[in-house]
């Protein structure tokens, strides 16, 4: 008999959940000979890229949102809607002095309540903590908009919305769309959002009246966080840079590159750029990503003693089998990047997605001349996100019905694939989208002389890319939903 | 580099960057064209879930 916690209800956590019940068999689960739990605070589940889409007024909330407990309860899973606070990996603090975790209920009638809950095995699923308080006047809350959660990115479409009703009425708008941090990740999905906005203000026939700024932490465009591609197009190697900058210019989007954003006040992002320069640019729409950092979680070994140095990195994100060693970029490897999730010193305690502490950044990292750190921090994008989730799954499947012997499978960003499909505007004939993909994520210069697999590595802007991101929505939303052949869908 | 606020936006120059001509621009909304293309980048991401799952 086995208890397994799962924590956090996203992209990875849900997936390594449905693997999980699949492997484990509903029959075991509900006899309670084996048993899963996922800790959420959400009682819905989001598909988070569609949130683009919500963000130009393309789609409505309910279009990517789904209920959890539902499709736990047909799967003999137990779904607690809660905040886990901490984690005892030594044990105690449970009754039967087994590892455990602390969660703060957010509903089910319990809101407020805490609950201790003893684990065999945990997934750390807890994906980003949302960190707009770390640039003043960022987010939601205050002089910016993001598409981060359903709700957000509603609230970024009624001002969007008000903002192009402006321009209709004679009036010239500046609209700003980027990183809120010089340290943010998800260039892809703010590259995605200028594209959207641009498309929206064309549609509206108010794009002359209209500036839009993209603005980012990137050195470069097309560096997308994974230090740019290189693609084969057209007889030529040729690079995601040219690539992306053609599509600004031809869209006649600005872009600002290598910027850190200091400050948002009512109308005006402050921000530096690399060679140490300060300036200022006044908007009337604005929507800045946050840079992300761990959930806050704390650990506690068996006396109570606060282990959370030793369990999550500085960042918040959770330690595992990465290699940790400060290296200057030229000395980056592959084998930096881990390959099971393991947490170090424990067998059973996994994370994955973008909870895990990621050993460095791909892109080559720089600061300003006044020591300012402008780089991005890496993606993990949905599929490997997916992928580490089926993947550890696998693994304690296997542990639990081999033995605790079972070799853990493997999963490394320097081996798997992603692809990052920005649509660029909807419509089954008129929409488009800058279609790329990578093999793999994190560069391996000892196997390809362009760090990736040049037959696998491409950027493309079609209609194609648009239909594909439209059939990966609703085909996502329904393997979530755990419906009829959902397994045979792949991460 | 300076504590000064500057009053230009170092917009990027993309002035030198290559456009697309008028028949790219067409072909992305090609419907044949765009059925090829939607076959070929399905093939690509079952390939590369192939290769990583096979990475195991
Ligand atoms: C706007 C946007 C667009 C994107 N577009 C794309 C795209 O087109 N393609 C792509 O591949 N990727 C895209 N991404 C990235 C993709 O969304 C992430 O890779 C993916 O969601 C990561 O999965 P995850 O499970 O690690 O985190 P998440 O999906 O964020 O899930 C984290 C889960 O943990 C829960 N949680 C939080 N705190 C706690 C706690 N204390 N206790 C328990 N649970 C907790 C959350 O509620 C959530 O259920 C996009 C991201 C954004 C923000």
């Amino acid at each position: 008999m086995a208890d397994v916690v799962i924590l956090g209800a996203g992209v990875s956590g849900h997936t390594a959940a449905l693997h999980l019940s699949r492997m484990l068999g509903k029959r075991d689960l509900r006899s309670g000979n084996h048993s899963i739990t996922v800790v959420s605070p959400n009682a819905d589940w989001n598909w988070i890229p569609s949130n683009i889409w919500v963000g130009v007024g393309k789609m409505e909330p309910p279009q990517v949102l789904f209920p959890l407990q539902p499709v736990y309860e047909k799967r003999g899973v137990k779904f607690v809607q809660a905040r886990a606070t901490a984690i005892r990996p030594y044990g105690t603090g449970s009754d039967d002095d087994r590892p455990s975790v602390e969660v703060t209920y957010t509903g089910q009638d319990r809101d407020g309540e805490s609950e201790v809950i003893p684990y065999d095995y945990l997934i750390n699923a807890t994906g980003p903590k949302l960190r707009f308080e770390a640039t003043p006047g960022l987010g939601p809350d205050h002089h910016s908009y993001s598409v981060c959660t359903a709700s957000h990115a509603a609230d970024a479409s009624a001002a969007l919305g008000r903002c192009i009703e402006s321009m209709k009425d004679g009036n010239e708008c500046t609209l700003v769309v980027g990183m809120g941090h010089g340290t943010c990740t998800c260039e892809g999905a703010a590259f995605e959002y200028a594209f959207n906005v641009d498309h929206e203000l064309r549609e509206a026939g108010v794009r002359e009246q209209a500036r839009l700024v993209f603005l980012t932490n990137e050195a470069q465009l097309g560096d997308f966080g994974v230090d740019g591609l290189t693609f084969e197009h057209e007889g030529f190697v040729t690079h995601s840079e040219l690539w992306a900058s053609s599509l600004f210019r031809e869209r006649q989007v600005e872009a600002i590159v290598g910027a850190h954003v200091e400050r948002v006040d009512e109308g005006t992002v402050h921000y530096e750029t690399l060679d140490g320069e300060h300036h200022s640019l006044d908007f009337d729409f604005a929507m800045l990503l946050p840079p992300f950092g761990g959930v806050p979680l704390k650990a506690y070994d068996r006396d109570g003693e606060d282990i959370t140095d030793q369990i999550f990195a500085p960042s918040g994100f959770m330690k595992v089998d990465a290699d940790y060693t400060p290296r200057p970029y030229e000395e980056w490897t592959v084998d930096d990047w881990p390959e099971t999730y393991m947490a170090p010193g424990f067998d059973n305690v996994f994370a994955t997605g973008i909870a895990f502490a990621p050993p460095h950044q791909i892109s080559r990292p720089r600061k300003s001349p006044n020591g300012t750190v402008i780089a991005p921090s890496p993606p993990r994008t949905g599929m490997p996100s997916g992928v580490m989730g089926k993947t550890v799954a696998t693994t304690i499947a296997r542990k639990i019905t081999d033995g605790e012997d079972a070799v853990p499978l493997k999963a490394s960003m320097g081996r798997l694939g992603a692809a990052c499909i920005a649509s660029s505007g909807a419509g089954l004939r008129r929409g488009t989208a800058a279609a790329m993909s990578m093999l793999p994520v994190v560069p391996d210069y000892e196997r390809y002389e362009t760090g990736r697999d040049l037959h696998d590595t491409r950027g493309e802007i079609g209609l194609a890319g648009h239909w594909l991101k439209l059939i990966l929505h609703y085909l996502f939303i329904y393997k979530a939903k755990g419906r009829f052949g959902w397994h045979l869908i792949p991460e | 580099m300076s504590d000064e606020t500057s009053n230009t936006t170092p917009i990027l120059d993309m002035s030198g960057v290559p456009l697309p001509t008028a028949r790219t621009v067409r072909a992305r909304t090609s419907l044949f064209k765009q059925t090829m293309r939607f076959l070929a980048l399905n093939l690509r991401l079952l390939r590369m879930v192939r290769k990583g799952h096979a990475s195991r």
